[in-house]
């Protein structure tokens, strides 16, 4: 008796962690399947926190300065700043006003580097809603 | 409130504020922002086991808004809140019934409480930086939900076996 409800108290329990890593797994895979893949000399898309979106090319040199939401001309350190630089080939969050400064820390974006990333061709700065992302050729 | 209801809150409070920075201070994964081991979610727990319902949203309310205020910004309430919201909804329904344990509870709670995250960051970014981050979150949730699922239950037992040897 004692050991059927021990059972009966299992069951649920099994079924329910089951549950929770079949639905994990899935959404992992649907997730991988939808991204985008990014291939040829490249382009950066950038989102600024407003929403609007503007495509530079690789090979431009160019700093971006966003400040609470939208394009501005310098940087100064104030509000919800975010300045990004595009050289060589490569885009990078060079400073952010943000607490942790982690889109900082995703380093570099590239060609070399979009298939190492964990973000893949992404730089995301959540609190600021600013993103980056290598668009390959443009497709 | 009774004083012992209440002492409970300001306890739990302040320990879900403190494992909170704890937390903050503990990058998991370098590179992907935003995954945490969730350390102040066993506040949450205890309260789902121990105290009723609106105790524990009213902890919930309380953890999202002091720890906004002391360590983080507008966007990230937010971002806590909706996670907050949907890891208590799922954790109450869960606590319905009373053959479900602790860890299921929790496991649960982590991946809701990434649902909601996930949720504000692709109405805030857009759906499709969310497809590259989600996995990562995800993984992250069920993870961090189970190991806080096991840590919770050694705690309950001990607060349990505690509770016995006052009364004896």
């Amino acid at each position: 008796m004692e050991c059927e409800t021990t059972e009966n108290r299992r069951k649920p329990n099994l079924l329910l962690m089951g549950a929770a890593v079949l639905f994990v797994a899935l959404a992992v895979v649907f997730c991988l399947l939808l991204q985008s893949r990014a291939s040829g000399a490249g382009a950066f898309r950038i989102r600024f926190g407003d929403g609007q979106t503007i495509t530079v090319r690789a090979d431009e040199t160019r700093v971006i300065v966003i400040r609470d939401g939208k394009p501005a001309e310098e940087p100064t350190g104030e509000g919800e700043e975010n300045v990004i630089r595009i050289e060589n080939g490569t885009a990078w969050m060079e400073h952010a006003t943000c607490k942790n400064r982690e889109c900082v820390k995703q380093g570099r974006l590239n060609a070399d580097t979009v298939g190492t990333r964990p973000l893949g061709p992404w730089i995301i700065c959540a609190p600021h809603g600013v993103s980056i992302e290598y668009i390959g050729d443009g497709s | 409130m009774k004083v012992r209801t209440l002492t409970k809150m300001a306890l739990l409070s302040a320990a879900a504020l403190i494992l909170g920075y704890i937390d903050s201070l503990i990058p998991l994964v370098p590179g992907v922002p935003g995954i945490k081991l969730g350390l102040s979610n066993l506040a949450l727990l205890y309260a789902v086991f121990f105290l009723s319902p609106f105790y524990t949203v009213l902890l919930m309310l309380i953890k999202v808004g002091m720890s906004s205020l002391l360590f983080g910004n507008a966007v990230g309430a937010l971002y806590s809140l909706a996670g907050g919201v949907l890891s208590v909804a799922i954790m109450l329904l869960l606590r319905r019934n009373r053959a479900i344990s602790v860890i299921p509870v929790s496991t649960f709670g982590g991946i809701f409480h990434i649902l909601g995250q996930i949720a504000v960051g692709a109405v805030l970014l857009g759906v499709r930086p969310m497809l590259a981050y989600a996995p990562w979150l995800l993984i992250s949730g069920l993870a961090t939900g189970i190991l806080l699922g096991v840590c919770a239950r050694g705690v309950f037992y001990g607060l349990e076996r505690y509770e016995r040897s006052k009364r004896a």
